[in-house]
């Protein structure tokens, strides 16, 4: 049995596509960082972990490693031992339960986004747990995505829909802050013939992953697990529109977190882009678009690139007549989810999404369509151009926004 | 009960050089294409030089390229593709990479070009990446490497040269590179240093000062000669700062892999991919096919969810070779995992059959020569949609004969053509 780290031929192919690595020399990039220190610790030698924390979690190395392994959970190691003795610190652990300041926010949204939005406060919060004041702070929506579906009726009624059910795992974004993208994918996905149902989740875990603490994450994928697991089992498709929960759902509570059934419930999931483009191949996806005149620049979020999916977005975008959309293809955004809310990350995340935030510019477009919430906040925050999911495109242009 | 299946007209497997040129052909005769990669191709750690011929099948080097590639065995891929499709395939190379903004220097007629190595040797090939310098006998050369790049040595590569080039005029020095992506201890990687060049027109203008005053006193040089790090994506735009201001020719030398060219052509070649429209999916491992009959119905590729099948009328088989990882190893047997097509090796009862005491003789190893053998039409016997290209064709050594960008491009090219019309 070959280890993960003896099977790395050392080619270097990781560092070249790095995106931390060409702007932050204190990284030691996946290649050393990842099967390099793995070996020396293998070896008991000692060695410098703390340059390990720029990594973003982007997996472009794992995208590009002619080896198929995986560098960057071997650079996220070191983190998830520190953490699992230390524990998260305040401000991370308010970044990584999304839930909790999500239910204050959505019943106070006035007063939390205020809040969250007053430059004097904003300061004060990174002086004090270093949550970076540049950085705009999603704002909280004023019911929650659930409330409103539970208080609408089921529009099939008692027929069931031509196409079936489909389950929606929403995630947090959707739930607290976007629940207008929810309502529009549940239209959408019923326009085509879907009937949508709610299971009861809780976050994916990802930001807890992301920060190193992957024993805490457990509770809540075992939580997702068990209401996910029937469902599928039924042949019933989980979609998603948040591309770090599908990533997490489909790769990490099988790869990471090691669930049991997950490989099982994995098969079930998709991307709301990807589902979308298999019911375009099986011929029962409304093509009744209204023309739009656009030019629709698109990013994918890295987390749906290293799902092995293509670009599906892409491909329904096109669908619409008039839509110019084009790839943009300049890389990782920057932000990483929540490490560009990091004071200490703020920086490289700008640096980091540069390359993109130029392309986008240089088109000139009124709008950027990608389907990462994180992504979308980035876009916006580094070029003022505002961003859209492409299932937004679609909805308008189904006319279903009247 | 959740199956996941994708329909096109051609699906490609193999995103390197062959995959690429494949893809291209096929959607250019109006096919509709997926191309399936599992990481990047090799064609980012090599030189983004496109040989064609540069030695004969006994390592005796050869004049003209066009020559070398008539005098090839029947069995060889530049035979059972044929010098029409071998012309036509690097016109469309050196047309699609002129598109895209990355050209490629033309050779004359009937020669090959020489570039420097990291050695300072000089090594012949075809199509040379317009950044990349070709010194010419007689003239005078200046070799600066940039302190803190550890894969460019000045000494080395001018000492080299001395030989290569005898009567030049060689000159070397370090110049100190602006602060800013030095590490701890010091060192530069070469990405970030291509990259800040080519984003940030302040440190360019350190940079070019910086340069300017290492210059070597005496004669001013015809040719300075850098380390191929000009830049991730356009190297032209420092190429030509760096030249007015040194009032010389500025020429890259290809670094040991991995490869900044490789890596712009990869990326000028994916991008022009994505303007066709042709779907490329990355991170996406092909592992098995659903076939009868002689025909192939779908690819079968792992994801993360699980298996997604690809459906297509053909199928390109471009995954490389034993370094690209199309082919597996389990001691002296070669298997090809995803169609399980036979594959030609020397004798496994026989281990000097498989390579030679010598580590780098002239005529090559010959279990280099290992593949799937196909006819002219590029397709294994027996299989009527599945079209093979690349390193994966079995008999010949692209090391040895310094071929191996050709036979990728013109073998891809045809292999494309020939899978797009099918399904027309």
């Amino acid at each position: 049995m070959i280890t993960e780290y003896d099977a790395c031929l050392k080619c270097s192919i990781c560092e070249l596509h790095c995106p931390v690595l060409r702007v932050e020399p204190r990284f030691p990039g996946p290649k050393n960082g990842g099967p390099g220190y793995e070996r020396l610790r293998a070896a008991g030698q000692a060695v410098d972990e703390s340059g390990l924390d720029f990594c973003l979690g982007c997996r472009t190395c794992e995208v590009v490693c002619p080896s198929g392994l995986h560098p960057a959970t071997l650079v996220a190691k070191p983190k998830a031992r520190k953490v699992a003795r230390h524990g998260l610190r305040f401000r991370d652990w308010l970044l990584t339960h999304p839930g909790l300041l999500g239910a204050v926010g959505v019943r106070l949204p006035s007063l939390t986004n205020t809040l969250l939005s007053w430059p004097v406060a904003r300061i004060g919060m990174d002086r004090a747990i270093r949550l970076d004041h540049r950085r705009p702070m999603p704002r909280y929506a004023g019911e929650t995505f659930r409330a409103w579906f539970a208080r609408r009726p089921n529009p099939w009624g008692d027929c069931p829909a031509p196409n079936g059910q489909v389950a929606y795992f929403h995630g947090c974004s959707v739930e607290y802050m976007l629940p207008e993208l929810g309502r529009q994918t549940v239209a959408v996905l019923e326009h085509n013939g879907f009937e949508v149902v709610l299971p009861p989740q809780r976050c994916c875990g990802l930001p807890l992953i992301g920060n190193g603490a992957v024993l805490a994450a457990r509770p809540q994928a075992e939580y997702n697990m068990a209401h996910l697991r029937p469902l599928v089992a039924k042949g019933i498709p989980v979609i998603f529109t948040s591309t770090s929960c599908s990533l997490t759902v489909k790769q990490e509570y099988y790869h990471l977190l090691a669930l049991d059934g997950a490989a099982e419930v994995a098969a079930g999931c998709y991307d709301i882009s990807e589902f979308l483009v298999s019911c375009l191949d099986r011929g029962i996806l409304r093509t009744d678009f209204r023309a739009v005149a656009e030019m629709l620049p698109y990013h994918q979020p890295c987390h749906q690139r290293a799902q092995g999916i293509g670009t599906p977005a892409i491909r329904l975008l096109r669908l619409v007549p008039g839509a110019n959309t084009c790839n943009l293809d300049a890389g990782c955004c920057g932000a990483s989810g929540t490490h560009g809310f990091k004071a200490e990350k703020y920086d490289l995340s700008m640096q980091v999404g540069e390359p993109l935030k130029t392309a986008i510019l240089e088109t000139g477009a009124g709008r950027v369509a990608s389907d990462c919430e994180a992504c979308r906040w980035q876009i916006e925050h580094a070029t003022g151009t505002p961003a859209v999911h492409p299932v937004t495109v679609l909805w308008e242009a189904y006319g279903l926004g009247g | 009960m959740h199956e996941r299946s994708l329909t096109y007209d051609v699906v490609v497997v193999g995103g390197g050089l062959a995959g690429m040129a494949a893809a291209a052909a096929a959607q250019g005769s109006g096919a509709r294409v997926a191309l399936l990669a599992d990481g990047s191709g090799t064609l980012e750690m090599a030189s983004g030089c496109i040989d064609l011929c540069g030695a004969d099948s006994a390592g005796e080097p050869v004049g003209d390229p066009w020559a070398g590639l008539c005098a090839c065995a029947p069995g060889h891929p530049y035979a059972l593709v044929g010098q029409e499709y071998v012309e036509a395939a690097l016109d469309a190379f050196s047309s699609i990479c002129a598109e895209t903004g990355l050209p490629y220097t033309p050779p004359g007629r009937g020669t090959n070009q020489s570039f420097v190595t990291a050695l300072g040797g000089l090594r012949p090939s075809y199509l040379v990446p317009g950044t990349v310098g070709l010194p010419s006998p007689g003239g005078s050369v200046w070799v600066a490497g940039f302190r803190g790049l550890q894969e460019f040595h000045p000494h080395v590569v001018a000492s080299g040269l001395g030989k290569s080039l005898p009567g030049a005029r060689v000159d070397r020095s370090w110049a100190e590179l602006p602060l800013g992506l030095q590490g701890n201890d010091g060192k530069v990687h070469p990405a970030a240093l291509a990259r800040r060049l080519e984003t940030d027109a302040a440190y360019r203008r350190n940079f070019v000062r910086s340069v300017t005053l290492a210059r070597p006193g005496g004669a001013a040089q015809d040719l300075v000669l850098v380390p191929a790090v000009l830049g991730l994506d356009s190297p032209q735009t420092v190429q030509n700062e760096l030249a007015t201001a040194l009032g010389a020719t500025v020429g890259e030398v290809p670094l040991p892999p991995p490869s900044l060219p490789g890596l712009r052509l990869a990326g000028r070649w994916r991008k022009y991919l994505q303007r066709k429209q042709v779907d490329i999916v990355v991170g996406s491992r092909a592992v098995g096919a659903v076939t009868g009959g002689g025909r192939v119905t779908a690819v079968v590729a792992q994801a993360a969810a699980g298996m997604v099948s690809y459906r297509a009328g053909a199928f390109v088989l471009a995954t490389g070779g034993l370094i690209g990882t199309g082919l597996e190893a389990q001691g002296f047997s070669l298997r090809e995992p995803i169609f399980g097509l036979p594959v030609e090796n020397p004798d496994p009862a026989n281990a000097r059959a498989w390579a030679g005491r010598q580590f780098l003789p002239p005529g090559g190893q010959p279990f280099v020569r290992s593949g799937i053998r196909v006819d002219s039409s590029l397709r294994p016997q027996g299989w009527e949609n599945l079209w093979v290209c690349g390193r994966m064709l079995a008999g010949y050594d692209p090391y040895a004969e310094r071929s191996g960008g050709g036979v990728a491009v013109s073998s891809g090219w045809k292999a494309g053509l020939l899978a797009g019309g099918a399904t027309l």
